[in-house]
């Protein structure tokens, strides 16, 4: 077991739980604000779920794909014996560190978050440009701009995106992410209020925390 | 003032960026939406801010403060009246919500509405129509609306006092504003902020905080969220303007926050501690709805050692 595939989707399962308030409330008006025919018609609501999420995780392959190019050759920089091990520590580190913020202890990882905001800056108003969404094609481009929303789960997956080894590696580590997060996004766009009680509920939230921390340490133990 | 991505003076904490860059969303939309938070968090500059960014902007924004209107008179203020609808009706009122027409309708307090009312405004939230005292036609008005409150809606239903069609009609996108203590830096970033503007309404100097001070703010609870912040700047800078404010010269209940809680003090005449248990474990019981387990966690009691202080008093079987 590595933090590989199945810690990304851990990750963005688990995570989700915590975006909810945030996220849960983007979906819901993205999907509130869709054309009433639209909405009435489960297929057509389904589907547009569908494109805004393929569009979210889309970005989030593109930036995981970026990241891990970008740390493959970090760590043919750093020494071939021990860069591996580095960033697996790194990685452990950070996933304990998304742990201790899921579970409450840790609010300090949200100021992650402002390493985003100049990019946020500049595609926010090409976001607005698109709403309200009335077609397929708009709930998809909709969903690119929408991958690169600050958040402080996703920039920390990113972290660890850098040390998968590569740029199909990393992609794939950061759609795993996105594949994560699906289940409580897309079900928080019609079931709103229900999921968001839910995923305020610290008790939950402390349980996501340490499972997501349990999974780092075992990671590290096997693979070290 | 505050366009998307420039919304320094309301708060900068990851917490409250986070909601204002939902709220930039929301407003590009014209989804009605729902701030739920505590008092005092700034719902309404939200729903002004939303409104000030979406495609209504140029129409107006009516707020009604729906825990403030007299009974009598709310369905007039509502949806307005004919002059001759009720003694002292001696001219045509167009009500708010013909006010609004065209751009948003801010129902702050939306919890604390009579069920009269909350049926009259659930017809015309989804027919866009609605009937004015005193008229037997029926008009029509196009406008968004944002609801707020700090009650839980959901309780008021069990309850109740609010009707559940409305309760589903509103919490379609509830948004959660964080309270002061929840957010990260603000206390400094708005302490800051708010002093300055108030020393130039008032022409005054603006004091300075000590570290110690500061800590000390920083710490506190902060019930009355950004409220209360800006009333104890607006106390601060007329006591002490131009000087240097330390720790002592908060408010005591500012001060004390981490020795005492609460504010109960023992009569000279003495109490019997067991009438300040059962008190106790009564209020506990009536805050939770009957709930034990939640009563027993407030106290920090197990639930066992709870039950077992109910029966030893009697008070509940």
């Amino acid at each position: 077991m590595d933090i590989g595939v199945l810690g990304a989707f851990l990750m963005g399962l688990f995570g989700a739980l915590h975006c909810v308030g945030m996220c849960g409330s983007i979906m819901g008006v993205l999907t509130f604000s869709l054309p009433s025919q639209t909405r009435q018609r489960p297929g057509r609501l389904l589907g547009y779920l569908g494109y805004y999420s393929l569009g979210r995780i889309l970005s989030y392959t593109l930036a995981g794909a970026l990241a891990g190019a970008f740390g493959s050759g970090l760590l043919l920089s750093l020494s071939p014996r021990y860069g591996h091990s580095i960033l697996l520590l790194v990685a452990t580190v950070l996933m304990v560190a998304v742990g201790f913020y899921l579970a409450g202890w840790f609010p300090g990882l949200a100021q992650i978050e402002r390493v985003g905001a100049p990019v946020w800056r500049k595609l926010e108003p090409l976001g607005r440009k698109l709403l309200p969404v009335k077609s397929p094609l708009q709930a998809l481009l909709y969903g690119l701009v929408w991958g690169w929303l600050p958040c402080g789960l996703v920039y920390s997956a990113l972290f660890i995106a850098l040390g998968q080894g590569g740029a199909i590696e990393g992609g794939v580590f950061m759609m795993m992410f996105g594949l994560g997060t699906l289940p409580a996004v897309v079900t928080t766009g019609v079931f709103a209020d229900q999921i968001m009680r839910f995923a305020r509920n610290p008790r939950m939230r402390i349980i996501a925390g340490i499972a997501l921390i349990a999974f780092a340490l075992t990671g590290l133990i096997i693979n070290w | 003032m505050n366009k998307p991505g420039n919304h320094k003076m309301l708060g900068n904490s990851p917490e409250f960026t986070a909601l204002l860059r939902s709220l930039d969303i929301a407003a590009a939309t014209d989804v009605a939406v729902i701030l739920l938070g505590e008092s005092g968090t700034g719902k309404e500059l939200l729903a002004r801010q939303i409104h000030r960014n979406s495609a209504r902007a140029d129409a107006p924004f009516v707020a009604i403060n729906c825990a403030a209107l007299p009974e009598g008179l709310a369905e007039s203020e509502f949806f307005g009246h004919v002059k001759g609808a009720f003694t002292g009706a001696i001219s045509d009122n167009p009500g708010r919500i013909s006010q609004a027409e065209g751009g948003t309708l801010f129902l702050d307090e939306v919890g604390e509405m009579s069920l009269d009312i909350q049926a009259k405004l659930l017809r015309f939230l989804e027919s866009g129509e609605f009937q004015p005292v005193g008229s037997l036609r029926q008009r029509h008005a196009n406008v968004r609306l944002i609801a707020a409150t700090n009650a839980d809606l959901r309780e008021k239903v069990e309850q109740g006092s609010f009707r559940e069609d409305l309760y589903y009609r509103l919490n379609i996108v509830p948004f959660h504003v964080p309270p002061l203590r929840e957010r990260t830096g603000d206390v400094e970033l708005l302490l800051a902020g708010i002093t300055l503007d108030l020393a130039e309404q008032y022409k005054l100097e603006a004091p300075s905080y000590t570290k110690a001070a500061m800590n000390c703010l920083r710490s506190y609870d902060w019930p009355g969220n950004v409220r209360e912040l800006r009333n104890l700047c607006e106390r601060m800078l007329i006591l002490f303007s131009g000087r240097v404010i330390d720790e002592g010269n908060l408010p005591r209940e500012i001060r004390h926050q981490h020795s005492r809680r609460w504010t109960f003090s023992l009569p000279d005449t003495g109490i019997k501690l067991e009438e300040v248990e059962k008190e106790l474990l009564q209020q506990a019981l009536e805050k939770t709805g009957g709930n034990q387990s939640k009563a027993a966690r407030i106290l920090g009691l197990t639930r066992y050692a709870f039950i077992y202080r109910l029966k030893k008093y009697q008070l509940q079987s």
